[in-house]
């Protein structure tokens, strides 16, 4: 491995002309990074991470960010996994100038540490074509109220997927809610044409051989809209339309996968329900240590506690024992 | 491609007129009602014909 020569391991922490955390004066990395503001390898030099939920970036910002962005960082901005533009090579000695300008048009720092992030979302049912659920504006709601709250025994990352393709890997969230429509038939409307079998990618919708009717197998539908979609009659109607709510999933060096732990919730649940997941967070991981949710909830007993707590927010959507999150590892053979 | 071939020949009739469409793309036959309920047009039948489908697409009135 190369050595840089830039790394710079003498100096723990720097002076800086911005409050971050509640802090000034001079900071350590950790707290910087705390505040969104990430070390490089090289000397004096910082990542600076904007806010941006769900991905999108107004127009009405992007001037401002590239203007920042050349005066104060390098020749490029970084979108990070987690769809956020990252400044790099900013000078800690610029903060408070790169803070000041970016606030000009309304754009913040986001935050690290063990806190909510900011949620990410695909582009949602707004204008593609597959969507189902609302996730841009779901993702700038909970963001607005849920952004960097929580005294948390680690990070807690949310997502929003419009629709079962699930772009926004929900089954790797600490929570994740991804869209999705129940269908329903009536029959009674149904020219048989036999195209929401054609439609249907995951054989839930079969032709009947004898009517020319459709089939449909509830056990082997991802809930995607497809038939509903397809219809040329509209007999495929959506019965009800929610999020899958998944949780305890993580990526990183040992990932986990999170199980769906309720159907069709409304949008309307969906702060009762983060409201909910938090609170047992805040309250069972004292004291854990380093732990995402989904690594306390790998204990049967405290999985049927936590699923106890959760319910009275899922409600009616709730579904009857659910599996655990489990590790996914993919380092390991054997 | 299908679509905007549909869409082609739906230019070209009046409004309210009745075309029929016959595809024999088994892909397009699940996306091209979407796409056609989309525009505002309606399919009145689906009549399936050996390896083709025939769509007979209603022109939106306006």
């Amino acid at each position: 491995m190369p050595v840089d020569r830039f790394i710079e391991d003498e100096k723990p922490r720097v002076k800086v002309d911005v409050a971050v955390e509640g802090k000034t004066g001079e900071l350590d990395f950790t707290t910087l990074k705390t505040g969104g503001i990430i070390k490089q390898r090289q000397r004096d030099k910082f990542t600076v991470r904007l806010k941006c939920p769900g991905g999108r970036v107004p127009l009405s910002k992007l001037p401002k960010i590239a203007e920042v962005a050349a005066r104060y960082g390098g020749d490029y901005v970084h979108i990070s996994f987690r769809q956020s533009i990252e400044i790099p090579y900013v000078d800690y000695r610029d903060f408070g100038k790169v803070r000041a300008e970016l606030a000009e048009v309304g754009q913040e720092i986001a935050s690290c540490g063990p806190r909510v992030r900011v949620p990410t979302a695909c582009s949602g049912c707004e204008y593609n074509p597959n969507g189902l659920m609302d996730t841009q504006a779901a993702a700038q709601r909970i963001c607005a109220r849920f952004f960097g709250t929580g005294k948390l025994a680690h990070k807690f990352k949310i997502s929003f997927s419009g629709c079962p393709i699930d772009c926004a890997r929900t089954n790797e969230m600490d929570l994740g809610f991804q869209g999705a429509v129940k269908p329903r038939l009536n029959d009674a409307t149904c020219i048989a044409c036999g195209i929401c079998a054609h439609a249907c990618l995951e054989g839930a919708v079969e032709t009947d051989p004898a009517t020319g009717k459709p089939v449909y197998h509830p056990e082997k539908c991802l809930y995607c809209g497809d038939c509903v979609r397809a219809c040329p009659s509209e007999s495929w109607q959506a019965e009800k339309t929610g999020w899958m709510v998944r949780i305890g999933g993580r990526h990183g060096r040992h990932p986990m996968h999170a199980p769906v732990v309720a159907e069709f919730l409304p949008d309307a649940q969906v702060e009762g329900v983060i409201e909910a997941v938090l609170a047992w967070y805040e309250e069972n991981g004292q004291g854990a240590g380093r732990k995402r949710i989904g690594q306390l909830l790998l204990d049967p007993p405290t999985w049927q506690r936590f699923l106890a707590h959760l319910r009275p927010a899922l409600g009616e959507c709730a579904i009857e024992n659910p599996p655990q999150p489990r590790r996914n590892e993919i380092h390991f053979r054997g | 491609m299908t679509f905007v071939k549909a869409k082609l020949h739906l230019e070209q009739v009046g409004p309210g007129q009745l075309l029929e469409i016959i595809i024999k793309d088994l892909e397009a036959a699940r996306d091209l009602p979407r796409s056609i309920k989309d525009e505002g047009h309606r399919i009145e039948a689906v009549r399936q014909d050996g390896g083709l489908y025939h769509f007979f697409v209603r022109k939106s009135p306006t």
